[in-house]
């Protein structure tokens, strides 16, 4: 669906900021980008729908290559949606349907189309009778559901969220989780860039981990952070509850090398544990 | 709580209130007033305003006096200037201080200006305290206001906020490290805070770009016609 072959970029001759990115996103995935501050992960989300070109390297949607030309940009991006990750960078409108009518009107679509769709995509994340708001009136986790809304409404395949979680409160985040995992259940295709290791687990199947521009391990969350030093690599730590399983470990509880990621999981080993004993 | 007039637009009595009536009302009223010249019409229309302002609109008292007070400002200050430093003519009053002389001609100019741009400020103050800005752009619009220039007003309207919001955070982050302790250090403080202001709207400009262009921005901004 979504492919990257080989990607070099460089912001300027001393700063190389991806170094040959390759990965392969199926459709219906749901995929995390994890990697520490600076290790290029914006830099490639820019590449996914064309707003920088590679130095070197491609990228493919549904098994055709990205052109830089106005036509095909225009094409690929109605397929590939980016979220950034502070809405008042993407929000710009004085009233949020306006905001969120500005992609569906660039693709050339009719009034009522239009209309159609930013009723759908208010409603869908939640914020229909938002419509006149001022988007500085809202709140952070108000805004990143209408810069979402601004997205859906373009009906995107692929939609790639650059650190969603940032900025908002611990219920902003249970819910915007649930709100992904909901658009995902419906067909879209989601990448998610974030340094949230806890909640990984939770929605991803996949897991890609980025490390000063170069792509350095990729798998399930279960083999990913069963990999201390790739972990270790890219300043990141295994969720919460692993920890205290690994430090069970320590105390002398055989784990079988299988470490609970969620807190389902961690449930349910604590009672085999429990039953055993 | 902190004046906000985009707030204030947005809650009001007058809010839902047909914005070309509002606006041409302001534009007449304006030209009214500028050419009219008349210090009893100039006082009629302040208080006339100010009650629409105040009691038809509902609009707290605290905040159209800070509305008032920041033009004000600049009034008072360039009355003054007018008063003692232009005209020609008799000379009325001698402040005895190199030679600057109040005249007739300047004081007629001072009194005439000051009460004409007090005239003026409420009838401005009708359009921007009870529309919000949404609406008038619309209407501008529909006028067949060239769109470069609604496109330019919209943005600069987005962007003054997340600039407003920025300083302000900056301001209270050096404020907190004594930055504005002494004369120096707010001297210092405040070339720092304007050139770092300035990189990062640079930095904002370009990310709001990208952002842009990622919802397929074709270089002209779409106009959206919500449902009746």
């Amino acid at each position: 669906m979504l492919e990257v072959k080989n990607i070099k970029y460089a912001y300027n001759s001393e700063y190389q900021a991806l170094k040959g990115v390759s990965l392969k996103i199926e459709r219906g995935e749901m995929v995390a980008l994890l990697g520490k501050n600076g290790a290029g992960k914006s830099t490639l989300f820019l590449h996914l729908n064309g707003i920088y070109e590679p130095d070197e390297g491609q990228v493919f949607i549904d098994g055709e290559e990205l052109k830089y030309d106005k036509k095909s940009l225009l094409k690929f991006r109605q397929k590939v949606g980016i979220v950034f990750q502070n809405p008042d960078d993407q929000i710009f409108a004085p009233t949020v349907e306006e905001d969120v009518a500005f992609g569906p009107l660039n693709l050339g679509l009719s009034m009522e189309e239009v209309q159609d769709r930013v009723e759908d995509a208010l409603a869908r994340v939640g914020m229909s009778g938002f419509e006149k708001k001022a988007p500085h009136h809202l709140s952070g986790g108000q805004k990143k559901r209408v810069a979402i809304a601004g997205i859906l409404a373009m009906k995107p395949e692929v939609m790639v969220l650059d650190e969603p979680t940032a900025g908002l409160d611990p219920q902003g985040v249970v819910d915007l989780s649930k709100l992904l995992r909901e658009l995902n259940d419906e067909g879209i295709t989601i990448v998610i860039s974030t340094h949230e290791v806890d909640l990984v687990p939770n929605y991803a199947e996949r897991v890609f981990v980025l490390v000063d521009g170069l792509l350095i391990a990729e798998g399930t969350p279960k083999e990913i952070f069963a990999k201390p030093e790739i972990l270790e690599q890219a300043n990141l730590k295994v969720p919460i509850v692993t920890e205290l399983f690994q430090d069970l470990e320590k105390e002398g509880y055989d784990m079988n090398g299988d470490y609970p990621l969620t807190i389902d999981e961690a449930k349910d080993k604590f009672l085999e544990l429990l039953n055993k004993n | 709580m902190k004046f906000d007039m985009d707030y204030i637009a947005h809650n009001n009595e007058l809010t839902e209130f047909n914005p070309y009536v509002k606006l041409f009302l302001t534009i007449i009223l304006l030209i009214v007033t500028l050419a009219l010249d008349n210090l009893y019409f100039d006082v009629f229309i302040f208080v006339v305003m100010s009650i629409v302002i105040l009691a038809i609109a509902k609009i707290s008292f605290r905040s159209y006096f800070k509305f008032l007070t920041i033009p004000m400002a600049f009034l008072v200050i360039t009355c003054i200037f007018l008063l003692f430093f232009f005209g020609k003519g008799e000379v009325i009053y001698e402040t005895g201080i190199l030679g600057i002389v109040v005249t007739n001609d300047s004081f007629h100019y001072a009194v005439y200006t000051f009460m004409r741009v007090l005239g003026c400020l409420p009838i401005l103050g009708f359009l921007a305290l009870t529309t919000p800005i949404s609406k008038i752009l619309h209407c501008l619009r529909s006028l067949k206001i060239p769109k470069i220039m609604i496109e330019i007003a919209l943005l600069m309207y987005n962007v003054i906020f997340i600039f407003l919001n920025e300083i302000d955070t900056m301001q209270k982050a050096q404020n907190s490290r004594l930055g504005y302790h002494s004369y120096w250090t707010s001297f210092k403080s405040l070339g720092a805070l304007v050139s770092t202001i300035f990189l990062r709207s640079l930095d904002k400009s370009e990310t709001l770009q990208h952002s842009l262009d990622s919802r397929g921005y074709t270089g002209e901004l779409p106009i959206y016609e919500p449902r009746k």
